[in-house]
């Protein structure tokens, strides 16, 4: 039993997710064309209908997961960033650590944290993990029950709090980029 | 009751928001620091051998016993990295287990030496002994610092494995011993040299994306 304030927030959550990342990739198609190339899974020909099916998809999760709460939505969703995880975890184990990894915020992002691009680490492995886990949880059964005012506002709260450590989680990842990117000297 | 427990609720939220807001902060502030703090290079000075010359061949035979040729014209492998330290000098004492892990992590592109002049024997022995540097070759040499024109202490001098002279500088922290490899490695001397070369690229690829363009 899951209580429905917790689903609403993780619905919320992961449809601001999908549409940030689904216009993302509408918006900059030539520029993801090259990240996914450079993930070297897919012959090149393939890669422009890819991200445009990626972000399409996307999108539709994005809607799906505000419409509906039929159980297809977060199975499809934690397949689709199962995906994601398996291309990362391919490329990491090629070493191909360095590449970007396509996860960004966008350019509002860039203009937010003005620092680069995440590559990959085992880090973002966790981190979609970790989003796998929670949109299925919202599988689970919930009990109906009437929500009143206080639940709404807890609701507002959650989900600023949940984007903005979702924000700094993502800037983690960025920082400790930063810091592999210097020479490692052990004393 | 009922009233004080969602007045309560509120109020925690409003502070669970702004703390997880300053941690959104805190986290930029350390990547933004991370892009602006350009990597600080060694002290470059003007006089000496110019970086990219072929050094002069000096022969030294180490306070160990083994006689070394260091520059001149040569084949080897690795890159000779000479530290110029002396017993009275207090940085060089922190800056030399720096230097050791550093040749341990590039071990197989440099190999350190240490250098150092003064009459007293005994003394670098027992600074040898002190700093635990007994398997490095060390120098006792006037002539290597005069060629260098090492004025200050600790200094560093980067030779390639053809022996031409990469790099060199006062060093005074480890970030200063890696500008040195990394000048090596990218064949930049100065930061200088680096923003000159930064400026230039760009230019040079709108000019070859124009070119696209018209074909």
């Amino acid at each position: 039993m899951i209580d429905p304030v917790i689903q609403y927030l993780i619905s919320a959550s992961a449809s601001l997710l999908f549409l940030i990342a689904g216009v993302h990739k509408l918006a900059n198609l030539s520029e993801f064309q090259g990240i996914v190339d450079n993930y070297r899974l897919l012959p090149s020909s393939l890669t422009k209908v890819t991200v445009l099916l990626l972000g399409i998809t996307e999108i539709a999760l994005c809607g799906g997961w505000l419409v509906t709460q039929s159980a297809l939505i977060p199975l499809l969703s934690a397949a689709l960033i199962g995906i994601y995880t398996l291309s990362i975890s391919i490329n990491l184990f090629r070493g191909r650590d360095y590449i970007d990894c396509g996860c960004s915020f966008s350019n509002f992002d860039k203009l937010l944290s003005q620092t680069s691009n995440p590559h990959l680490s085992f880090g973002l492995v966790i981190r979609n993990f970790a989003l796998i886990g929670l949109m299925l949880l919202s599988i689970l059964p919930s009990n109906s029950r009437i929500l009143g005012t206080l639940d709404y506002v807890n609701m507002l709260f959650s989900f600023l709090c949940v984007v903005l450590v979702y924000a700094a989680a993502n800037q983690l990842l960025r920082n400790n980029n930063a810091i592999n990117s210097w020479r490692n000297v052990s004393e | 009751m009922n009233e004080a427990l969602i007045i309560s609720n509120v109020i925690l939220w409003v502070v669970v928001l702004v703390l997880t807001t300053l941690l959104f902060a805190i986290t930029r502030q350390v990547g933004i620091l991370h892009e602006r703090v350009a990597p600080a290079g060694a002290l470059q000075p003007t006089s000496g051998p110019k970086i990219g010359e072929i050094t002069e061949e000096i022969k030294a035979t180490s306070l160990q016993g083994e006689s070394i040729r260091l520059g001149g014209s040569r084949q080897e492998e690795q890159a000779s990295f000479i530290l110029f330290i002396s017993p009275t000098c207090p940085v060089c004492k922190e800056l030399v287990p720096t230097a050791k892990s550093l040749a341990k992590a590039e071990l197989n592109d440099i190999k350190l030496f240490f250098a150092s002049d003064g009459e007293n024997i005994e003394q670098h022995e027992n600074y040898i002994r002190d700093l635990g540097i007994e398997n490095y070759p060390y120098f006792v040499s006037e002539s290597l610092g005069m060629y260098y024109q090492v004025s200050k202490l600790p200094f560093a001098v980067l030779i390639d494995g053809d022996g031409i002279l990469r790099s060199k500088g006062l060093v005074n922290t480890r970030e200063h011993l890696e500008s040195l490899i990394e000048s090596m490695t990218t064949g930049i001397a100065t930061v200088q040299e680096y923003v000159e070369s930064k400026s230039e690229p760009l230019e040079s690829k709108t000019k070859l994306s124009a070119a696209e363009n018209m074909s």
